[in-house]
Order: structure tokens, then C-alpha cells, then sequence
């Protein structure tokens, strides 16, 4: 492609089908929404509306920065926009846990008590019973605690690491995994280690 | 809580513990903080089971089949098919739209 320093650069002509922008974007979007959000149901909206804003004005991409970069930025305004109009604090990291359940009373102590966990990481893992149990807990953790949880824990990665990959602070990385792992430990808890399931003993 | 604050040598409640347990995990304590968690863990039953299990789920996730951990690698990190389909199909109304 011939380079006119004074002409805009066109889009190239995979990305003039806005479909392609979908296979393209979409899951680096949802990711970068998936740190700054609570639910997957409203990432994966913000995700949509800065698909459609951006089809919209699409003439004002002026070819400056990369696409993706355009497009990230249309998004961070709209989660600015989400967490404005839903009148809460846009740190998610300040929030209580109140609403998802927070394991220690105003005092620090924990409510409830635990039980002795009997069994070893090999037979959890090759129970897939287990499995499914400790996927249906992280399908109930607020996105933004899974996703830190599993970058950590899944990925190996380190928090400095993850922290350079999400813009997330590695203080609030530490914050969100200590809440991930509680809420996690409770659930699994529940429903499996006091269930006749994980045969609590 | 100020993460930042020092850690108190004694009478680190339970929540502290457990984020100094979590945090174990992820970076090396002080030796200040290994001081005032091994302190609390003495005594505390809940806070040493909550070690004990937050190790253990990580050393059964470490030995995760392969199938369940990409059905959980794509919850957090794919757009769903479903989200996929629709915003293609919005898209392609609204370029419809544009083009009449």
C-alpha cells in the first residue's frame, strides 16, 4: 500500500466489513470491560454499544491511533458513562462485599464456620463433579474478582504481569483476588464440601 | 482497610489474616507480616483452614483437565456466541439502514 503522509489512512479492507470487527475486537473488549465492570451481562452490552457507536462514527476515525485503540476508547467512556448514571462509585474495589456476601462480620471475625476439608487436589481434580460445582461458583463471582482469580490461578501470571495487561493497579489486583478466593472458599464450601457430593466427613 | 497500613504484630482480625493468606499467595510477605499471620494462625482454627483450602484449590485448578479449564478460559476472556451473532446482526441492520 503506497503511504500518503497526508491522506488518512484508509481502513484496510478486512476492516470495512464492520462483522470483522467482531472476530476482531470483540473479545479484547470484552476483556478490557470484564476489569471495570461487576457483571458479564453488562460488559458484554458495553461491548455492543461501542460496536454500534462506533459503526455510527465511523467517520470520525481519523486513523491516528490503531482501531483497536479507537475502539477501547469509545468504551472506556461508556463504562465512565455506565458507572455515572448507575450513581455508584466507578472503584469497584472500594464496594463491600455486603452485596455478594461478605464472610467476616463489621468486627473482622468470620460469620460462619468452616469444615475441615477432606481430600487432596488429585481427587478434586479428576472429579468432574467437582468440576462442575466449582464452575457454577466462579459463574457467580462478580466478573471483574473472576477475572482476576482465573488470570492468576489459570494463567500462572503474576500480578505485576497482569496488572501491566489490564491497567487494573496490583493494590486492587491483591484486593480482588483476597475477595475472589473468600467467595470462592464459601461456595465451594457449600455446595460441595458440605454437600453429600464432596461426601464431607 | 488501608493495605498500606502496617500490619498490627497482635490482633490482626480474621479479615486481615485472610488477606495476608491471600496475599501469600501472589507476592513474599514481609517479615513483618509472616510474624503477625503466623501470631494469628496459632490460635485462629477458621484462618488456618482458610490457608489450607485456598492452597488446596489452587493445586487442583493447577491439575485441571484440560476441557474445563478452556470452558473457563473462554467465560472471562471470549465475548459469548450468542453476544457474537447479535451485535453482528446489528451491525449489518444498521449498515442496511445506512445504505438506503
Amino acid at each position: 500500500m503506497p503511504q500518503n503522509p497526508i491522506q488518512p489512512k484508509p481502513m484496510s479492507a478486512k476492516l470495512s466489513d464492520p462483522a470483522d470487527w467482531v472476530d476482531r475486537y470483540g473479545d479484547a473488549l470484552l476483556r478490557f470491560a470484564g476489569g471495570r465492570v461487576a457483571s458479564r451481562e453488562l460488559a458484554e452490552d458495553l461491548v455492543q454499544e461501542t460496536f454500534l457507536a462506533a459503526f455510527r462514527h465511523r467517520s470520525q476515525f481519523d486513523g491516528k491511533s490503531a482501531f483497536g485503540t479507537w475502539l477501547v476508547a469509545i468504551l472506556r467512556r461508556k463504562i465512565v458513562d455506565h458507572h455515572r448514571k448507575s450513581g455508584r462509585s466507578p472503584d469497584l474495589d472500594a464496594e463491600s462485599l455486603a452485596a455478594v456476601g461478605d464472610p467476616f462480620t463489621a468486627k473482622g471475625k468470620w460469620t460462619s464456620s468452616s469444615t475441615k476439608w477432606q481430600t487432596t487436589p488429585k481427587d478434586l481434580a479428576e472429579n468432574a463433579e467437582f468440576w462442575n460445582v466449582f464452575h457454577g461458583c466462579m459463574s457467580g463471582l462478580p466478573m471483574h474478582l473472576a477475572q482476576a482469580f482465573q488470570m492468576r490461578e489459570l494463567g500462572m501470571v503474576t500480578v505485576d504481569d497482569a496488572s501491566k495487561q489490564t491497567g487494573i493497579t496490583p493494590k486492587n489486583l491483591a484486593v480482588r483476588l483476597h475477595r475472589a478466593r473468600l467467595l470462592l472458599r464459601q461456595c465451594l464450601e457449600k455446595k460441595w464440601f458440605q454437600s453429600e457430593r464432596g461426601g464431607a466427613s | 482497610m488501608n493495605p498500606e497500613q502496617k500490619v498490627p504484630l497482635l490482633g490482626l482480625s480474621c479479615r486481615e489474616a485472610s488477606r495476608l493468606i491471600s496475599e501469600s499467595l501472589d507476592r513474599e510477605l514481609s517479615r513483618r507480616e509472616r510474624w503477625s499471620l503466623r501470631m494469628h494462625t496459632l490460635l485462629c482454627t477458621a484462618c488456618q483452614r482458610f490457608a489450607q483450602q485456598t492452597k488446596l484449590i489452587r493445586e487442583a485448578v493447577a491439575k485441571m483437565p484440560d476441557a474445563v479449564r478452556e470452558k473457563w478460559a473462554d467465560s472471562t476472556t471470549k465475548l459469548s456466541v450468542e453476544r457474537r451473532t447479535q451485535i453482528k446482526r446489528l451491525l449489518a441492520e444498521a449498515r442496511r439502514a445506512d445504505s438506503q
